[in-house]
């Protein structure tokens, strides 16, 4: 008969509708994981030198080298950490496991080349007149931690946390216990085991992922393909860590609060012990976080679009959107209501805690300041974890981007205005960001059956 | 895509749905008929196709007098033009496609190419809030679906997909000097015609060699392709198969309503259309013809006795109900002894059911007496037959018939679509007294189908007689010469005279 053929199905396939994002959904959140580790890892290679009872000044050398060398690895490896994950997540869902390995030694490669790379250029400012071996040892390390981010991000994004603890563990078990063997041979020694201890953990990690994912190819660039990842990930990621560092950046620049400590690198005891405790004080907010993402919101965020692709009505939508909206509420919500407790908890009893820590001689005012802007922190994190789970991108860049334009222009304005403020533009942008944040999660989820099923991929 | 321009202007473009000059058929050979039958008259060809890998090529010869051919894949992958709005405020206007259809009544705006570009553009459609809310969500609340939404929303996304390609086609098409549209069905085919009638404003007529609405409603019920995925249970699937029949319905109404005139094969097809919302005003009969002239010559290579050969002539599909016919050929053989039955044509469209035959012949131990024979040359099999008959379930006007006329071979087929008139003679008293050219028979009647033929095979005078009506009646009223000038004078009563270049 005359009439043309009938198979439509095909042409507006539901294939591209759903893009998968569920493993690297809370990637950012996850990304968080890397950045708490980071500070744990200050923290106790700083208490580590402390306890060694190694000259004051040896110790503050030390421990500004790697909170240095931590910070600068985060910011390179930032650009790699949440395209790669997500990378291989879709590569997963495709069950296209073979690419993982060859695509992470592409990434590998590419991201330790990029931390050298910047660890060259600014070993000529930084290690200005120090001996040649502090030059190369400056860029080797920065290169394998740009290494460990990377893999550290996918397995975590891959939830493998088990081995990651494992292989974080081992690791600096070597690094404590030969620490004190380095100090013999003075500060060279000292970060020369630190770059040997990191070298095992990367080494460690990297057979994580071949044993997880085998292949027969060695190395490929297919993440580094147009349409195969998402650049604006790349810039997410950067823009992130940048924010997180800028405020320490220009504590440390500042003449009135920073020091310089050796070569050029500069430090700010003012700023920097309260600012990691401060910090570290958010392990029990994320811990709740990250429960209530993986337990109570994925299964309301499943429960939404297995039925927006497969089985509910306009009816049934509604009603797991509303389940939807409560759980990411929730999700938020108790995240932030286990934090404020412990920062109560901490404040009424902050005398005796930081005694038994055994740290002294910190502005309390500056360190409550930062408890708060920890406090803030972690609800941004909540919300951009929650955005990343809608794979809302965009927003999620344009957040990122604010954040580290407010956190740079505030702190440079509040280390103009006095002691009195410092910390408030830490928390000052973070307060215009998370509202910012919010309103595009709120925005996203009242209209959340439009941008599933006409917008795809924002 | 534009394949043939030679710049001139067109005096009849037609609008063809899978038809000619890609697919080989019924309709192609009419069209090519018509443009070969008058050079005089410049003929334009808008092909309307799914996806360009469903077609082979071009099939015919394009005659000189073709001076235009673009073909519109209506469902191949559409890029989105960036210069289009990404909103639209018209979106509530197309609701119109899905309204019931005792109570359509379609708004101009929905065959306004400019409601197409600035209204409700196809960016918009796939992607605005208004067309999410005011066309999506609206209809699927108001229509109290319970199928899936996401079953529904691509239902809808796919059933609207080709309109924004033939508004253009249109938008383009109003550059050329265009004298008459002529579409060869409702469906995508009539709407395009709808579109350029109301944008050029030229004369449009619409000519159904089958009834599309019908056509596409047994497609669509019987197929399994809105069945993808889980296995919903009934209810559900009608919901959207209802979909579909509702825009197919409102498609031929919407046709009906833009076309000046309408035109069916044979009364009862004109009846059809008239009950599908043609008006009666404007509907009419134009009957096909076939080439008497080059079949007539087959007439001399017959031998004097009587093949007894029935041949079942069409493809082996379930409409053809061959099943009749092999149990016809059973009892027919307990009557005439040598008679065999020939089953002509391709059995790749239904396969599982072309097996079923073969299985049913074997049953009844004729399978040495019904041959399955595939596509042939039907000049190499009229003159070896001494029947063809059809024992279809439904029919319109079945060329098969006309052309065994012409080479001389009676028929016998069943009481669908025009085969009584054919076979009895319906035009009017002249026709009537030609006299019967086989015998007319009830559908799935086997014991009736195999006395008609024997009936036929055994009495040689009563088969000379048939022949002889055969011959007279396709001679005086079927021929090609008489189709092409009946076209003629259609196009002729709406301003399109030829004449101007050649003659």
């Amino acid at each position: 008969m005359a009439g043309v053929s009938f198979e439509l199905q095909e042409i507006l396939s539901k294939k591209g509708l759903f893009s998968f994002v569920r493993a690297a959904g809370y990637a950012v959140a996850l990304s968080s994981g890397n950045w708490l580790l980071a500070t744990g890892a200050i923290l106790v290679l700083g208490a580590l030198a402390q306890k060694l009872a190694v000259p004051p000044l040896l110790f503050l050398q030390y421990k500004t080298y790697v909170t240095y060398v931590i910070a600068l690895s985060l910011i390179v490896s930032g650009a790699f950490q949440l395209l790669f994950t997500r990378y291989v997540a879709d590569r997963l869902f495709e069950l296209a496991l073979e690419r993982v390995f060859p695509n992470y030694c592409g990434a590998l490669l590419l991201v330790m080349g990029a931390g050298c790379s910047v660890g060259l250029g600014l070993s000529f400012v930084l290690c200005r007149g120090l001996p040649l071996t502090f030059h190369l040892l400056f860029v080797a390390t920065l290169g394998v931690l740009s290494g460990i981010w990377l893999t550290s991000s996918l397995l975590v994004g891959l939830k493998n946390y088990g081995r990651v603890a494992l292989a974080f563990l081992l690791g600096y078990a070597l690094i404590v216990s030969g620490t004190p063997f380095g100090f013999r041979f003075g500060l060279f020694g000292g970060i020369f085991v630190f770059y040997l201890g990191q070298l095992i953990l990367l080494c460690l990690l990297a057979a994580c992922v071949w044993q997880e994912y085998p292949s027969n190819t060695l190395i490929e660039w297919d993440f580094l393909r147009k349409g195969r990842s998402y650049p604006a990930l790349a810039f997410m990621g950067l823009s992130l860590n940048f924010a997180l560092w800028i405020d320490k950046f220009l504590f440390w620049s500042n003449p009135g609060t920073g020091e310089n400590v050796f070569g050029h690198f500069r430090a700010s005891p003012l700023y920097d012990v309260p600012v990691f405790l401060a910090y570290l004080s958010l392990v029990p907010g994320f811990a709740v976080l990250f429960l209530k993402l993986e337990v109570d919101f994925s299964r309301a965020y499943d429960a939404y679009y297995r039925a927006a692709r497969n089985w509910g009505t306009l009816g049934d939508l509604f009603r797991l959107q509303r389940n939807l909206l409560e759980s990411a509420q929730a999700t938020f919500a108790d995240a932030l209501r286990a934090q404020a407790v412990f920062i109560v908890l901490f404040m009424a009893l902050e005398h005796s805690f930081l005694n038994s820590l055994g740290i002294k001689g910190i502005s309390l005012p500056l360190l409550r300041t930062l408890f708060l802007g920890a406090f803030l922190q972690l609800a941004l994190f909540a919300l951009w974890g929650l955005l990343s789970y809608f794979d809302r991108r965009k927003e999620l860049l344009w957040t990122a981007i604010l954040f580290a334009l407010l956190n740079g222009s505030c702190t440079w304005v509040t280390l103009r205005l006095g002691p009195a403020l410092y910390g408030y533009g830490y928390v000052a942008s973070l307060s215009v960001v998370i509202i910012l944040a919010f309103q595009f999660l709120r925005r996203f989820l009242d209209e959340i059956h439009y941008w599933t099923f006409m917008r795809p991929g924002g | 895509m534009v394949v043939v321009d030679k710049g001139r202007d067109i005096d009849v473009l037609f609008v063809i749905e899978g038809a000619y000059p890609y697919v080989k058929g019924g309709v192609s050979t009419c069209v090519q008929q018509l443009i070969l039958g008058m050079p005089d008259v410049s003929f334009g060809v808008v092909f309307l196709g799914s996806k360009p890998e469903d077609y082979q090529g071009i099939q015919y010869f394009l005659p000189e007098n073709l001076v235009y051919l673009e073909s519109v894949f209506i469902f191949a992958p559409q890029k989105l033009s960036s210069s289009q709005k990404v909103t639209g405020q018209g979106f509530h206007v197309l609701q119109e496609f899905l309204e019931e259809p005792r109570t359509f009544a379609p708004s101009p705006a929905l065959v306004d190419p400019e409601f197409y570009r600035t209204q409700a553009t196809f960016p918009a459609f796939l992607h605005s809030r208004q067309s999410w809310y005011s066309f999506f969500v609206e209809l699927y609340r108001r229509g109290g679906f319970t199928v899936p939404f996401v079953d529904f929303f691509w239902s809808l996304r796919n059933i609207f997909f080709p309109l924004w390609s033939l508004a253009s086609v249109a938008s383009a098409l109003r550059q050329r000097r265009i004298r008459l549209v002529h579409s060869h069905s409702t469906g995508y085919a009539g709407l395009l015609g709808s579109f350029l009638k109301r944008t050029i404003g030229v004369p449009f007529i619409l000519t159904e060699h089958g009834i599309y609405v019908k056509e596409r409603k047994a497609e669509i019920l019987g197929s399994q392709w809105i069945r993808q995925g889980q296995p919903w249970d009934r209810q559900e699937v009608d919901e959207l198969q209802d979909l579909w029949i509702r825009f197919f319905t409102n498609l031929g109404i919407l046709a009906y309503h833009w076309a000046d005139r309408i035109y069916a094969l044979y009364e009862g097809a004109r009846n059809v259309q008239i009950r599908l919302g043609a008006p009666p005003e404007k509907t009419g009969i134009l009957p096909n013809g076939v080439e008497v002239v080059r079949l007539a010559r087959l007439r001399g290579s017959r031998q004097e006795k009587i093949p007894h050969v029935v041949a079942l002539i069409g493809r082996v599909v379930p409409i053809k109900d061959v099943k009749t016919f092999i149990k016809g050929v059973k009892v027919l053989v307990n009557r005439v002894p040598d008679a065999v039955g020939w089953i002509v044509g391709p059995e790749d469209e239904d396969p599982a059911y072309a097996e079923e035959c073969r299985r049913l012949a074997r049953i009844l131990q004729i399978e040495d007496r019904v041959q399955f024979l595939g596509f042939q040359n039907l000049e190499e099999i009229f003159p070896r037959v001494g029947l063809v008959a059809l024992t279809s379930i439904s029919e319109g006007m079945p060329m098969v018939v006309l052309e065994a006329f012409a080479a001389g071979v009676p028929c016998v087929a069943p009481d669908v679509g025009s085969c009584r008139q054919l076979i009895c003679g319906g035009l009017n008293e002249e026709d009537e007294a030609l006299g019967e050219a086989g015998r007319i028979t009830r559908v799935g009647d086997v014991q009736g189908f195999a006395e008609a033929c024997a009936d036929l095979l055994l009495h040689e005078e009563k088969w000379k007689q048939a022949q002889a009506a055969a011959m007279a009646r396709v001679q005086r009223f079927y021929t090609i010469e008489q189709m092409v000038e009946r076209y003629r004078a259609v196009y002729h009563a709406l301003g399109v005279k030829g004449g101007r270049s050649i003659v």
